[in-house]
């Protein structure tokens, strides 16, 4: 059983979620960084900068044989948007000493090695080098050429783009591609001085553990130099008109299948008491294999190998994404049109209904069997809610929908974007 | 049934039923979901083969198209009654196996016995034959604009002459034309047989009550054909082509495959879980995070988010891919095949060899927190006969001379290059 315990130690919020199902401990200190964009690559720099420039071990070989010595400790940083905040996490995972033989100290040792990840980089007078920010912006460029060249990502990396232009604020990517040539050294070791001046830290520790043994290393290895600061945390506001005309694009490249993908607005907020229904909807819409959508354009029709739904629920946003030949494409928009015009009627049997909340019980339930995706959300709870995500009581609320909720959930999507990527021609 | 320990707490219990279907369970207390598989030995490169003295050819892609018709056997919709039971049902095609898998909270018993009795008998209807052949059609058609999927193809045909090795597991849509009902029923009357496949299930379950229902269940009494082993018929010319560069225009990135070609001398004289480890342990030696090549391609600027390294190892072939996307070809390219070569000439990094022994075993540790991969696991050995209560002693009993054979591949006879490079105005 999970055993869930919150505690302030030097000054930081310490979460405890003690299980003994798993074998691995997963630390993550969270930095929460003041509300709005500002810096977002400077941040997501910082995520890879410190993983791969610590003065301590200044080279690969160092640091990963010292990371071998600790069993394959995993350790890594990313960059999240969490509401209207930037979040910055740094997690170290390793097996549990319980299972190695005359190991003592392997949690002691990890969590130095991630304090040391955070707070000794190699800087040069106090800065970071030129060398390491333009390491950080070459990478950032070669990624964007490695999405470039997959049809399917660089696709939806594009609709993203295009459903958000006209709504500025709301959206961006780790690395945000047109602000690359903003980021200089002194930004760039700004946003890591601010760290440690400005952001908010917690701590969120998984596994089986003692309570007593991991504050004592807290107490004793937590860097000086990491103190929290409060933030202020807000969720993000969405536009929402019922009256929209929607957006359509379509951009040409050379592939022989098109992808469509549509995204719609709700004005159903992410936790809010709407929020099961729309999920419950989005599985009847082109969730699962028994949706509309997948039987009706795949099954009944056979115009696509795939077509889905997907509810953003913290972007308030269903998109639907399909792969279909270029002389289909209009039968297969107004398909789904239709399809989400029958879901507002009512137009579903009850057995998709209860298919489809099954389905969405069994995904809530398997959330406890995978740590990081519990770590996640309980991370995600604290900064939206101020409380730890209650697995049993989200069942509940999904059970407790009714097909009416579901109705409403539908009749609250706005088409705001058909996005079309394919092939020149006729 | 056979109980084996695979870690302090962590107990597997195998175990051959009467019709020769082989059952591996392991219980994860505690977990809300179970995992069921049923693996059949059948696939993409099954194209032809030795069947009681006789040669048969079968269209490629047979095995994966048989794979989408069983999800509507008799007119039954395996999905939807699944779904009505809060279960998930999904399935893949490889070049060695197909694996069907459910996935649910509960109901198990009823599950399993619909799950097996869906593989008793064949019965397709002509209509629902070319649904899914519209279906894999798009499915096909997906991968075709894609110059990973073209370069990576190509590699492979450059090592091997056979087809079956090369072409992928769908087929073209040239040859799933050619695939009927009849043909569908034959191979699965062939292939399908327990003897020919295996169950295993991973979850909150207890292996006693499970091997009672088994032994209920249609799929595991009703009267079975006597099962004629299969043998399959490959062809290995020798390959005279190592390097291939193909220049487009307007491309904005340039992609290195390299392909190090396992020989078939290596497949007959050792078994395929000391070739698995073997190159396991000299691609981290090489190339792993520790390696000294690491960081000597990252602090040339060489290294990104595309480098890869993967070895595929089937039933009677295999080989190591290498393969990045990268602005500076040349540059790479140099230094990689230097690299390559080196394999073979110079001696392992001792010291990182011994660290990884800390590594094998963490990632042992934490490889039984995940349910699909520990499922995953335990059919990967089932399917290579490797003995799980022993594995993680056997690896760590290996020592850096014992990866000799397998470091001489690493020369050019072995080698094969595939470059796209960008071509600009």
């Amino acid at each position: 059983m999970e055993k869930i315990t919150k505690k302030t130690l030097r000054g930081i919020d310490v979460h405890y979620i003690n299980s003994d199902k798993f074998k691995t401990v997963t630390w993550s200190m969270v930095f929460t960084h003041p509300e709005g964009p500002k810096n977002i690559n400077e941040y997501y720099f910082l995520s890879n900068a410190l993983v791969d420039n610590m003065k301590s071990y200044p080279s690969n070989v160092l640091k990963y044989r010292y990371q071998a010595s600790l069993y394959g400790l995993d350790a890594f940083g990313s960059a999240a948007n969490i509401g209207n905040n930037i979040v910055n996490h740094f997690v170290i995972s390793y097996p549990n000493e319980k299972y190695i033989e005359e190991e003592t100290q392997l949690s002691k040792n990890a969590f130095i090695f991630l304090n040391e990840m955070i707070t000794n980089p190699i800087m040069r007078n106090g800065t970071f080098t030129k060398k390491v920010l333009n390491e950080n912006i070459t990478e950032a460029k070669e990624l964007q050429a490695i999405l470039k060249s997959i049809n399917d990502m660089f696709s939806y990396y594009r609709f993203s783009k295009v459903f958000y232009e006209d709504k500025p604020g709301l959206q961006f990517d780790f690395p945000e591609y047109d602000l690359l040539d903003g980021v200089t050294i002194d930004t760039f070791t700004s946003s890591y001085l601010d760290l440690f001046r400005k952001s908010e830290v917690s701590i969120f520790v998984a596994g089986d553990f003692e309570p007593s043994m991991y504050d004592e290393i807290i107490l004793e290895h937590l860097h000086p130099r990491i103190v929290s600061h409060p933030v202020n945390k807000t969720k993000k506001m969405y536009p929402y008109d019922l009256n929209k005309e929607p957006k359509i694009i379509e951009e040409t490249a050379d592939v022989s299948q098109s992808r469509i993908f549509l995204g719609f607005l709700t004005n159903v907020e992410y936790f809010s008491e709407g929020h099961p229904a729309m999920s419950i909807f989005n599985n009847i819409f082109g969730g699962f294999d028994q949706s509309i959508l997948f039987m009706d354009i795949r099954e009944k029709h056979h115009l696509a190998y795939y077509v889905d739904s997907n509810y953003l629920s913290d972007e308030n946003m269903i998109t639907v994404s399909v792969s279909t030949s270029k002389k289909q494409e209009q039968v297969v928009i107004e398909k789904i049109k239709l399809i989400l015009e029958q879901v507002k009627q009512g137009q579903f049997s009850d057995a998709l209904f209860e298919q489809a909340k099954d389905n969405s019980v069994s995904s809530l339930t398997g959330i406890s069997d995978s740590q990081s995706i519990c770590l996640m959300q309980h991370i995600k709870s604290n900064h939206l809610t101020n409380s730890f995500y209650d697995v049993e009581a989200r069942i509940q609320l999904y059970k407790n929908v009714t097909k009416e909720d579901v109705i409403n959930a539908a009749k609250s999507l706005v088409l705001d974007t058909v996005y079309i990527y394919t092939k020149a021609g006729e | 049934m056979k109980k084996i320990q695979a870690l302090h707490d962590e107990y597997i219990y195998f175990e051959t039923l009467e019709n020769g279907l082989q059952v591996a369970i392991h219980p994860k207390p505690n977990y809300k979901k179970i995992h069921v598989s049923l693996d059949v030995n059948f696939g993409g490169i099954d194209t032809e083969y030795k069947l009681n003295g006789t040669t048969k050819k079968i269209p490629a892609g047979i095995a994966h198209f048989l794979e989408h018709m069983l999800f509507s056997n008799s007119g039954n919709n395996l999905a939807e009654e699944f779904s009505l039971h809060g279960a998930e049902i999904n399935a893949y095609t490889s070049k060695s196996i197909t694996s069907y898998k459910f996935e649910c909270l509960d109901h198990l018993d009823y599950l399993l016995e619909y799950f097996l009795n869906n593989f008793v008998k064949p019965d397709f209807s002509d209509q629902s034959v070319k649904k899914e052949r519209e279906i894999i059609t798009h499915e096909l058609n997906m991968s075709v604009d894609s110059f990973h999927h073209q370069i990576h193809h190509k590699l492979k045909k450059m090592m091997y002459s056979d087809e079956s090795i090369y072409e992928d597991v769908g087929g073209k849509t040239s040859d799933i034309k050619h695939i009927t009902k009849e043909l569908l029923i034959d191979v699965f009357n062939t292939f399908y047989h327990p003897k020919n496949s295996k169950l295993i299930i991973t979850g909150d379950v207890d292996p006693k009550h499970i091997f009672d229902i088994l032994n209920k269940n249609q799929y595991i009494n009703c009267q079975w054909n006597h099962f004629l082993p299969i043998t399959r018929i490959s062809s290995d010319d020798k390959r005279t082509i190592h390097q291939h560069t193909k220049y487009i225009p307007n491309y904005h990135t340039n992609m290195i495959s390299i392909g190090i070609k396992i020989p078939q001398t290596i497949f007959e004289t050792y078994d395929r879980e000391f070739i698995h480890i073997s190159v396991g342990a000299i691609l981290n030696n090489a190339f792993g995070l520790a390696s000294k090549n690491f960081d000597i391609l990252k602090k040339e600027n060489l290294m990104n988010a595309s480098f890869s390294t993967n070895s595929i190892i089937e039933k009677d072939y295999g080989f190591i891919n290498v393969y990045m996307q990268t602005d500076k070809a040349d540059k790479y390219f140099k230094m990689i095949m230097k690299m390559l070569t080196d394999i073979s000439k110079l001696p392992l990094d001792e010291e990182l060899f011994i660290l990884d022994h800390k590594t094998i075993i963490g990632n042992y540790i934490t490889l039984f927190d995940y349910l699909s991969r520990v499922h995953e696991f335990v059919s990967n050995c089932m399917l290579e006969q490797i003995d799980i209560e022993h594995y993680l002693e056997k690896i760590l009993q290996f020592e850096i001379q014992d990866l000799e054979p397998i470091k001489q591949l690493f020369n050019p006879e072995n080698i094969f290059i595939v470059r796209y490079l960008k071509k600009l105005k």
